[in-house]
């Protein structure tokens, strides 16, 4: 029974183009992507920035990562680059650079599935916007995604080749006599070995390839540098992508072992060793512990050893006949191997990043796409044969069994599939609105006529192939019908491999982070009601501008001079005084202030005209993440001794300054008296009167209202209430205060709601100046005291 | 022990950082220059005597810084509300008003405080005044 040639030819070419579709069903990366930078890509840009950002949509990995921005000539002219603490921002810093057009350059390390991504933009400063091109970092150079896209397809072939030897040619091997079974055997297992030593091979080839693309990529040489330079070993050793690596191809090596004794005993071994050695691993830690360590030495010293022993068995046993007959068939090394194989896979791809029990789902995604298009393959290569014996009954047979698979395989494809969606596409809309959605939604729409032709098989030509036992028609009806599967197939490939290198919709829809708002902190410096915005607020460099008006109604001109004064307060360095340029605008400014260091700041504006002495306003700002070791001992015993002096107090008055960051500052006076008096009146016109329980109340020049306090109010009680459960106390610098020094000791209120920073009387105890961050609601206090054990009338009013 | 060992070191460093840190004299104010200028005669009394400060990095303090002229025989003969020069935007100027001065030997006496280190200079000069 011959088929016809051009039939045939048709039938091998969209073999091999369904097979390319089984790349299609490859899982995006796990990775993330540039969400915004500043300067933006193409801006043209008055003053030269001092810094460039990026801002990431998932963490990167610090070590690295990098970036760098070069002039026209492409000579670097960046100074650093750095992550921030939550490694989803980097900042690459500049000197001061001239008018002209630059570029940035970033590579980025993804922790989360272990590839790296890199891209460029341009910005110009000084000049018209440059027109050039930018990537957009989320698509990594063609040919890492071809080596990919080889080392998945094969990956699928020879792991469902593994699959369909076990689950369908043998069982449909059984069904025929004895005789036509042995050469159909031989036939099949020597096409079905063909097939597994050349996608094995190009499993190999491909995945190595890729790594060392990758690592050409991250290292910024060419492929030869990559695998001769000295990092590669540590890269394959630490990071997901290398671990992946190295899984592969011990998984491929398995799968190429042959089926005689010497290869299945060395199979058999060879699975006790992945054992061993990945047992080993995780008792050292993981991938990521071992990687690089000591521990390595001896999971290779182990291995090594072992690795000898099983070659030595492998080699002497078969020569022993007793022993060589009793050597275990092992047939289910294979499927095993090829799941490792689809396992390894499965951990560098997007579901990688979210836990384990998606990258289960992934990989049994995997599992099903192996086996329906491994199966196909297998299928084809072992049908496809004009010498084939007993070829129609045992077709049917095979036919019959591989669509119950592929049944199987398609229901779990479509499970985990969906599974997979939900959790890559936020909402309904993404898929309408995202290029993952459209994609996704079209290699859907797709797989429905390939599920329909499978159907078709399983339900209408394989009970005529049981019926019609020999019949040309039936069988090749059945072939065109896999040939239409497979050609279907075929067009899903160009989408999903396309899903591949797309940022999954969860990822292109969050929206990037929102422009920090400015802080703007107000305050009254004597007859000056003043507003000191800082721009961004962060430890680095950041632009200050003060905006004033003096009682009178006249706003702060030119004539006025703005200075500020920032001293950090948990370290001793030396002050910074800056004077802030008039801009004509009612604004005076400083453009690129350096306040490089994280953790308490206190910055003073003063205010300075003719003829009068300065007049300033103090503001708390703490940048968090310093590095200042909290000297838990001392710093505490200073904060108790300052509880015990404010307690012991008759009294004292205090001015505090309340900013929220918005602009708007209220300013209260207090006298306070021992035991239970209090008096404060506000700036914005309200005061009260307490004494213990009774506080008496009035907004503006009404009436007095009464009510009662529970608990009754307590002075000895208001200072501690900053103090109580202090947490991450730390000393600070020292400074001159009244006329003696204080020291800063630095705190955050035991429930995490605000940081801290007190001036204490190094010689009496008593506190000074009190400021105060709030860190979740905002709120910037500036609380000075004075006057202690003054003697102070307090009386509640009529 | 090697807590122990950690400490003797930072307690090194933090002795040199000391030592560098304390070696580094710090700006005190020095008189550059005054008008009347320092042992210079007159022909006609001067209404104001101005003096200018080099301070580095510093500022003259308005609120602790003096200056004061007297005569031969131990008089004052300033306004008594000699200081800083609250017109001079950069504070290194003092300025003191005078009473009409007849001939004679004056003598300047100032006193400069640095802010914001606190340090203290100070110095006198003297100027005749000689009509002709």
């Amino acid at each position: 029974m011959v088929t016809s040639r051009p039939g045939n030819r048709v039938i091998v070419g969209l073999a091999l183009a369904s097979l390319i579709w089984s790349a299609a069903s490859v899982p995006a990366w796990a990775h993330g992507v540039v969400q915004r930078t500043e300067p933006a890509a193409n801006r043209a840009l008055d003053a030269a920035p001092r810094q460039v950002v990026l801002y990431f949509s998932e963490p990167a990995d610090a070590a690295l990562s990098s970036g760098v921005v070069a002039d026209r000539d492409g000579k670097p002219v960046s100074t650093a680059s750095a992550l921030s603490t939550d490694a989803r921002r980097m900042t690459i810093t500049l000197p001061a650079i001239p008018t002209g057009v630059y570029t940035v350059r970033w590579r980025v390390l993804w922790p989360a599935d272990g590839h790296s991504t890199s891209g460029f933009f341009l910005f110009a400063v000084g000049e018209a916007a440059p027109a050039g091109p930018s990537s957009g970092g989320g698509t990594p150079p063609p040919a890492q995604v071809a080596f990919r896209w080889v080392a998945f397809l094969a990956a699928l072939v020879v792991a469902g080749v593994a699959l369909f030897r076990v689950a369908i040619l043998r069982p449909a091997l059984r069904t025929v006599e004895p005789a036509a079974a042995g050469s159909l055997e031989a036939t099949a297992e020597s096409r079905l070995r063909l097939l597994t030593i050349v996608s094995g091979g190009a499993v190999g080839v491909g995945s190595a390839g890729e790594f060392l693309l990758q690592v050409a990529q991250l290292l910024g040489t060419s492929a030869l540098h990559a695998a001769t330079g000295g990092l590669f070993l540590p890269l394959l050793w630490n990071t997901r992508a290398g671990w992946s690596l190295v899984l592969r191809l011990c998984a491929v090596f398995l799968l190429l072992l042959p089926a005689s004794p010497a290869g299945r005993i060395l199979q058999v071994g060879g699975v006790a060793w992945l054992a061993v050695v990945g047992g080993m691993t995780v008792l050292f830690g993981g991938p990521g512990a071992v990687g690089g360590s000591t521990h390595i030495v001896l999971i290779m010293m182990a291995a090594s050893v072992y690795g000898l022993f099983s070659v030595l068995t492998a080699r002497l046993i078969p020569e022993i006949p007793d022993l060589r007959a009793r050597v275990p068939q092992a047939r289910w090394i294979q499927p095993l191997a090829g799941a490792v194989l689809l396992a390894a896979f499965a951990t560098t791809a997007h579901a990688a990043g979210d836990g384990l029990v998606a990258a289960a789902v992934d990989w049994l995604h995997l599992v099903g796409a192996a086996a329906w298009i491994g199966g196909l393959a297998a299928l084809l290569i072992v049908l496809i044969s004009r010498t084939l014996p007993a070829r129609e009954f045992f077709a049917g047979q095979v036919v019959s069994r591989f669509s119950l698979v592929a049944g199987g395989a398609l229901g779990v494809l479509v499970v985990t599939g969906l599974l997979s969606a939900l959790r890559f596409i936020p909402s309904v809309r993404a898929f309408v609105i995202t290029p993952y959605g459209w994609l996704l939604l079209a290699k859907l729409v797709l797989v429905v006529p390939m599920a329909a032709l499978g159907a078709i098989n399983f339900f209408i030509l394989r009970p005529h192939l049981a019926r019609q036992n020999g019949m040309n028609p039936a069988l090749r009806r059945l072939m065109a019908s896999v040939t239409g599967e497979v050609s279907v197939g075929a067009l899903i490939v160009l989408i999903v491999a396309a899903l591949t290198i797309t940022p999954p919709a969860r990822v292109a829809m969050q929206p990037p982070p929102p422009e920090p708002a400015p802080l703007v902190l107000a305050g009254i410096a004597g007859d000056v009601r003043l507003s000191l915005t800082v721009a961004p607020a962060r430890p680095g460099i950041n632009r200050f501008t003060v905006r004033g008006t003096e009682r009178g109604g006249a706003a702060l001109d030119g004539e006025v001079r703005v200075l500020l004064r920032a001293t950090k307060l948990d370290e001793d360095l030396d002050p910074v005084t800056l004077r802030l340029a008039y801009d004509d605008r009612g604004a005076h400014t400083v453009e690129d202030a350096v306040l490089g260091l994280a953790g308490w700041w206190q910055v003073e504006v003063v205010i300075r005209r003719r003829g009068q002495l300065d007049v300033t306003t103090l503001f708390p700002l703490w940048f968090e993440g310093g590095s200042a070791q909290p000297l838990d001992a001392p710093a505490r015993r200073l904060l108790l001794r300052m509880e015990e002096a404010m307690a012991r107090l008759s009294g004292w008055r205090q001015v505090e300054q309340l900013t929220d960051g918005r602009e708007n500052v209220v300013v209260t006076r207090y006298d306070l008296r021992r035991p239970d008096r209090l008096r404060y009146s506000t700036s914005s016109g309200n005061e009260a009167v307490i004494v213990g329980p009774l506080r008496s109340f009035r907004a503006g020049a009404g009436a007095w209202e009464r009510d009662l306090l529970n608990p009754p109010f307590a002075v000895e009680d208001y200072i501690r209430a900053y103090s109580r459960g202090a947490r991450a106390v730390t000393l600070g610098r020292t400074m001159p205060c009244g006329d003696g020094t204080c020291r800063v000791v630095t705190w955050e209120t035991g429930a995490g709601t605000a940081a801290l920073a007190g001036w204490i009387d190094e010689r009496t105890g008593r506190l000074h100046r009190l400021l105060m961050v709030g860190r979740i609601e905002p709120h910037y206090m500036t609380l000075d005291l004075m006057d202690f054990n003054a003697p102070l009338r307090i009386e509640p009013p009529r | 022990m090697r807590d122990f060992v950690r400490l003797i070191v930072s307690g090194c460093v933090a002795g040199a950082l000391a030592l560098g840190i304390s070696s580094a004299a710090p700006a005190h104010a020095k008189l550059t220059k005054a008008d009347p200028a320092p042992g210079s005669t007159v022909r006609t009394p001067p209404r104001v005597v101005r003096l200018w400060f080099a301070l580095g990095r510093e500022e003259l303090d308005p609120k602790r810084s003096t200056v004061s002229v007297w005569d031969s025989k131990g008089r004052r003969v300033d306004d008594g509300k000699g200081g800083v020069d609250l017109d001079d935007l950069d504070r290194v100027t003092m300025i003191a008003r005078l009473r009409t001065l007849g001939p004679g030997t004056y003598a300047v006496k100032w006193r400069a405080v640095s802010t914001p280190d606190g340090n203290i200079a100070q110095g006198t000069f003297r100027f005749t005044v000689a009509p002709r």
